[in-house]
């Protein structure tokens, strides 16, 4: 379970002005949770991230984490970011491998696994190339089957589908639905694309423009398992989309 | 880990999911062929100008002709006295060379490491870089002697500042976002710097080490033009007092030789390392 509580940053401008990026932002999200943020582009949604997995200490409030409660290691953390951000130099096994030598898992085990999730994850047969051999989807698959193999019990996805196209973005948002779906994780999952925000989330927050807040949170009704290709004819979907479409336009550049 | 029965999601890899397009092979071969024909080609007609230019126009003794460099240079190399100057440099080269590298890669990588000591030191180092090393060489040779050392000295000098820079910067453009996502999989200090920042450093050594070696190889001469009584620099020196020019410019081709070979080591060793960045 993740709490944030009054979270506020501001960031030092190259102009040397003080800039206030987030304003007493003060999220719950339950254990196995799907969560979801949308907001306008700047609004501070990655740096929320940034301070949520530690990276970047907030200027005010707090975060916790209460572990132990999810599917996953107790006290793991995954974060996905919005560029794969795999090791250049190192090829897709190796990429793979690398949570799994931090831990020292054993050098036999640390394959084993790893190769499974390639598998898993529909990269069989890729394990001996290079980031740069790779399309963007395929870096994708290969930078959550790094996250995945360590089997974090939260997993922070920085609009992780963002850059792919319409087809390959789908194709993923099932995948991790599935994946999702059989090993219980709590996700916070950030996007600024709304179709993908109710295909995939129990509840979706919508941050206002910088300096973000968090507006409204919103439960998304639709049952469970869901169809991502056809989310949008789901009963419900239209009039969720434009709830959530009319909270986010005030906030819009006119 | 829970390994069991991981089949719950579809492995296929969609079609809009292609790998980028793999260049075609067959070409490389010919092209490269292309290549290495126009380059003999260019170099027979240098050579041809040179020939026919010397005697013509321009007196031999000024430039000599490529049939009497080739000639002097066939006659030296069966001198035990050539080999002992090809020796010296040689050492002069390899000491200097390494001395700078190691010393230029160290003091990058700690100004680098440590963003205080950065801003201290870079510009003292910026001033240093700014003497003209030339003008240092009588200073080293009033120091390490009229032996191997002064030269050793000039060349690991400018060898130096050529690594420094590289590593330095390289060092400041480590990207961050790969030490965030591997610290946050919970990786120690040390294995952010073992994993991560030695091989994003890959790339600027490998660009120093290759620019350090026609350095290292003016720095030798250089010492060896202020003061030397041995060393193919020496040799040259000789040989044009004597007028020479034969002699002179076969020393050079020794020189240049003598570069390309460290070049050749230094790319056969970045082709190993370097693997990933290859087409
Ligand atoms: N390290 C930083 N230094 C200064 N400003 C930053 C830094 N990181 C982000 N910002 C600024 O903070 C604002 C919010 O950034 P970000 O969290 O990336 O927004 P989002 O992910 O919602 O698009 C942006 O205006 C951005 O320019
Ligand atoms: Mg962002």
């Amino acid at each position: 379970m993740l709490r944030m509580d009054s979270v506020s940053h501001s960031f030092i401008t190259p102009t040397g002005q003080r800039m206030e990026v987030l304003s007493d932002v003060s999220i719950s999200v339950e254990e196995n949770e799907f969560f979801t943020v949308v907001g306008p582009s700047g609004c501070g949604k990655t740096t929320l991230l940034n301070i949520a997995v530690g990276l970047v200490e907030p200027a005010g409030g707090t975060v916790r984490h209460v572990t132990g409660a999810s599917g996953g290691r107790p006290g793991a953390v995954g974060y996905i970011t919005q560029d794969s951000n795999l090791l250049p130099w190192a090829t897709v096994m190796e990429n793979v491998m690398v949570p799994l030598e931090i831990r020292k898992v054993k050098r036999s085990e640390r394959r084993e696994q790893a190769a499974e999730w390639i598998r898993i994850v529909g990269l069989g047969g890729f394990e001996d190339h290079y980031p740069r051999q790779l399309s963007g989807g395929m870096q994708k698959r290969c930078a959550i089957a790094r996250t995945m193999v360590y089997d974090p019990e939260i997993v922070f996805m920085d609009e992780p589908f963002g850059a792919l196209d319409a087809l390959t973005k789908t194709t993923m948002q099932k995948i991790l639905l599935d994946l999702w779906q059989t090993r219980r994780k709590t996700i916070i999952f950030i996007t600024h694309d709304l179709t993908e925000a109710i295909a995939l989330s129990d509840r979706v927050g919508v941050m206002t423009g910088r300096p973000g807040t968090l507006k409204a949170v919103v439960p998304v009704p639709l049952g469970r398992p869901r169809d991502v290709y056809r989310i949008t004819g789901a009963p419900g979907f239209e009039s969720l989309r434009n709830e959530l479409w009319s909270l986010l336009e005030t906030d819009l550049d006119p | 880990m829970k390994l069991a029965g991981q089949h719950e999601v579809s492995t296929a890899v969609a079609s809009g999911d292609v790998v980028p397009d793999a260049r075609g092979r067959a070409g490389a071969g010919s092209r490269r062929l292309v290549v290495l024909t126009t380059q003999v080609v260019a170099v027979a007609v240098i050579l041809g100008l040179w020939q026919l230019l010397s005697g013509r126009v321009i007196a031999t003794f000024l430039i000599s002709n490529p049939a009497d460099v080739f000639k002097k240079l066939a006659d030296l190399l069966q001198t035990s006295a050539m080999w002992q100057n090809i020796s010296t440099t040689v050492q002069e080269l390899v000491v200097g060379y390494a001395l700078g590298v190691v010393g230029g890669a160290l003091v990058g990588w700690a100004l680098g490491a440590v963003r205080f000591a950065g801003s201290v030191f870079e510009p003292i180092i910026n001033g240093v870089n700014g003497i003209p090393k030339i003008a240092l060489a009588p200073v080293f040779l009033l120091w390490f002697g009229l032996g191997i050392w002064s030269k050793v000295a000039q060349a690991s000098m400018v060898v130096f500042f050529v690594m420094f820079y590289n590593v330095y910067m390289g060092m400041r453009s480590v990207p961050k976002p790969l030490t965030d996502v591997v610290h946050v999989m919970g990786a120690s200090r040390r294995y952010v710097v073992r994993k991560v920042i030695f091989p994003s450093l890959a790339v600027p050594i490998f660009a120093g080490l290759k620019a350090g070696v026609p350095f290292a190889m003016i720095g030798v001469i250089v010492g060896e033009f202020v003061a030397a009584d041995k060393g193919v620099g020496y040799y040259v020196l000789e040989a044009t007092q004597q007028y020479d020019a034969a002699g002179l410019f076969a020393g050079i081709v020794i020189m240049v030789v003598m570069v390309l070979i460290g070049l050749t080591i230094v790319n056969a060793f970045q082709r190993r390392v370097l693997r990933w960045q290859r087409d």
